[in-house]
């Protein structure tokens, strides 16, 4: 009787466990599926099978969880692994106290309140960390995607199956021995300390590979500047050469002035002057404008998407009219919003007639405003929806570029967004104020409320 | 009486503006005046009165030498911040996004277009209408503040109101779909009792409904939008309608 009732509460905080921690576009069929086969094996396997039970249950599982189709399959496989070793930690961290305190352990199993109350202090012990890391967890993979490759994704997964299979080893043996304290120490010790370098060493990994990702960016921001460099320096000579021809031009226009002939002045001028009006380009007006941001990754992203834009053979304008030196907030963060949205411009532009794409950055009482433009067909969806993930106007597309957005800008206090569509324009423009650069700084305790909160957004912006 | 001011360098143009105003507003009996029409930035500065007078000011932006629209611009809205300020240019690739926030104007006109008359009778009727509803009482119109553009929208142009993520609200008017910072409370506050609160993220102008959807609770409508609705409220709506209709 109070197996049963240890069993299904071990089971249902088990089941918790995994619902706050595995990322979230998994199919409701198969959360079902993963849930009541947990239900399944924990409570009714277990009677029959004892201990052998566990690896029924971990294989099956794996198995649901491998042949899911989203993004992170194999993030949540690892993460099923730890929370399993989790909540076996968490239990040897409950029952070896116990066991010094002289406590039975038998009593566990036949005394209803014990049983109570040890499931209780295991479930807390395990739910509660679950539900708190679960939250950071899914906001930090969202903001920092791509940092893990596929492979050593597979890799870590390799790593911690191993080690649960060492857990699991020791456990069905040392259940077989009846739960000696020796044995019970052992694997303790074991587990904790497999816990402790397991977690140092992918902490350093995913510093590593966080660095490794920043050098990437550097490099081809890098890259951007010298094709920016090349261009400029194309320009030059483009300016030089009309500046010879021009010089030409006039001494022939100059000869036959002081000629006084008439008739080949004004043939020559049709001929050579009028036809070769050599305005300079809109393109090259826009390119030169990029010289008033000091900032070089915005400067590198605009230059990169204005290029593609004229590409695809849109009318692109950039307007900038004054120095900008400083942009209060994080770089990293601005340039990969301003790049979802610039893309999501051009992608609209190229379906219409007008095909306009219009930035401007414009510097106004201490704030800092970035306009995007573009000529867009309807949106089809109402607008609130487009920031959903996996709602995507275009057909195989992710459609995770707004709600990226949309936690990016939930990361950066006092930057406000405004979207307006009227008249076949769409219009994204992000409000920047000097206070964010203030409240920007690493937390060192991130779990603590920021101090100004959510609700200095909430001050911004609103609508009267 | 509301004043209007115009600054043109070139005296055609200047005549024609001139003609082209004084007509509109004699036959639509507009409320209005023309009070100086100044072939330069100084002599319109000269003329202007000290005190903010919400005046209609159409300005050249190539004023010749001298200060230049753009700059006159900022030195009207600075002296009169509530005047409506219409840009006249030749030119229509001029950048005009940042003259939107800094200066705020009405609109720019472009003088060699077709259009450019039933434009300028466009930005009277407009202006006409932003005041009335500036100096009557603030309701029948819903406020949007938005970087470039400051939107008194009416009632009745609203279709429904919408809530996206933490505290950002969406507009949906007739003209433009609009999203900005706000919640479906404050907005219901100030909207009047057409308004509805149909589901927890939206809120719907029951003037616009066309039907009433059951199994699933929904509403449909003028132009075809479909907006959830909450089970509860289904039936207070039903009544709400039902009273009105």
């Amino acid at each position: 009787m109070n197996m049963i009732v240890l069993q299904s509460l071990s089971g249902i905080s088990f089941l918790l466990m995994l619902h706050f921690i595995l990322i979230p576009p998994l199919k409701l069929s198969r959360r079902v599926l993963l849930y009541a086969y947990i239900l399944f094996c924990v409570i009714i396997l277990s009677f029959p099978l004892n201990n052998w039970g566990t690896p029924i249950l971990l294989i099956g599982c794996t198995l649901i969880l491998a042949t899911a189709r989203n993004t992170y399959r194999v993030t949540n496989l690892i993460l099923f692994l730890l929370t399993w070793i989790w909540s076996v930690a968490a239990d040897y961290a409950l029952s070896i106290p116990l066991r010094f305190l002289g406590i039975d352990f038998n009593k566990i199993y036949t005394v209803l309140p014990i049983t109570l109350l040890f499931s209780l202090l295991h479930a807390a012990l395990c739910i509660l960390p679950c539900f708190f890391i679960g939250r950071r967890l899914h906001r930090r993979l969202e903001t920092d995607r791509g940092v893990i490759p596929p492979k050593m994704q597979w890799l870590l997964f390799l790593e911690v199956s191993i080690c649960s299979f060492i857990f699991l080893i020791n456990i069905i043996f040392g259940s077989l021995n009846g739960y000696p304290t020796e044995i019970l120490l052992f694997n303790g010790v074991l587990i904790f300390s497999f816990a402790a370098a397991n977690f140092l060493i992918f902490l350093v990994l995913y510093r590593t590979l966080q660095d490794n990702k920043r050098l990437e960016l550097k490099t081809q921001e890098q890259e951007k500047l010298t094709e920016y460099m090349t261009q400029l320096e194309n320009h030059y000579q483009e300016i030089r050469r009309f500046k010879h021809d021009y010089i030409n031009i006039l001494s022939t226009l100059s000869a036959y002035i002081e000629e006084n002939d008439m008739p080949r002045l004004s043939d020559y001028f049709e001929r050579r002057i009028m036809p070769s009006r050599r305005l300079l380009l809109n393109k090259d007006e826009t390119i030169s404008r990029l010289s008033f941001i000091k900032v070089l990754e915005i400067k590198g992203l605009l230059y990169t998407k204005l290029i593609q834009a004229m590409n695809l053979d849109l009318n692109v304008t950039l307007e900038l009219r004054q120095e900008i030196t400083r942009i209060p907030m994080n770089l990293l963060t601005l340039t990969r919003i301003l790049g979802i949205f610039l893309d999501n411009a051009m992608e609209a532009a190229v379906l219409t007639k007008e095909r306009r794409v219009h930035v401007a950055i414009i510097p106004k009482d201490g704030k800092l405003f970035f306009h995007i433009e573009n000529s867009s067909p309807p949106p089809a969806f109402p607008l609130e929806k487009l920031a959903e993930p996996g709602v995507s106007t275009k057909a195989n597309h992710s459609g995770l570029g707004l709600s990226t957005v949309r936690l990016l800008l939930e990361s950066v206090p006092c930057v406000q967004q405004y979207t307006v569509y009227e008249n076949g324009t769409m219009k994204q423009i992000l409000e920047l104020s000097e206070e964010a650069q203030k409240t920007e700084r690493q937390r060192i305790f991130p779990w603590l409320p920021r101090e100004n909160g959510a609700g200095q957004n909430r001050q911004k912006g609103r609508a009267i | 009486m509301i004043p209007i001011y115009l600054c043109e360098d070139d005296p055609d143009q200047l005549a024609i503006l001139q003609e082209m105003i004084q007509k509109y507003i004699f036959i639509q009996a507009y409320d209005m005046q023309i009070s100086c029409a100044a072939r330069s930035a100084g002599e319109m500065l000269s003329a202007m009165p000290s005190k903010p007078e919400s005046a209609i000011y159409f300005l050249d932006i190539q004023l010749g030498e001298g200060m230049d629209g753009i700059e006159l611009a900022s030195l009207i809205r600075r002296r009169d911040p509530r005047a409506y300020i219409i840009f006249t240019t030749t030119h229509s690739e001029m950048a005009l996004t940042a003259f939107r926030y800094q200066v705020e104007p009405l609109d720019f006109l472009i003088k060699d277009e077709a259009q450019y008359g039933l434009r300028i009778l466009h930005c009277l009727r407009n202006i006409l209408e932003k005041s009335q509803s500036r100096t009557g009482p603030a309701n029948g119109r819903f406020h949007i503040r938005l970087p470039d553009q400051d939107l008194f929208v009416p009632f009745c142009e609203i279709l429904c109101i919408r809530a996206a993520q933490t505290h950002r609200i969406t507009v949906y008017t007739v003209r433009g779909i609009y999203q900005c910072g706000g919640a479906l409370n404050e907005a219901l506050e100030k909207l009047d009792q057409a308004f509805f609160i149909c589901h927890k993220c939206c809120l719907v102008n029951t003037a616009h409904i066309r039907a009433l959807h059951r199994r699933p609770c929904r509403i449909e409508l003028d132009d075809g939008t479909i907006c959830p609705c909450a089970q509860r409220r289904f039936s207070q709506l039903q009544k709400l309608m039902g009273a009105s209709a």
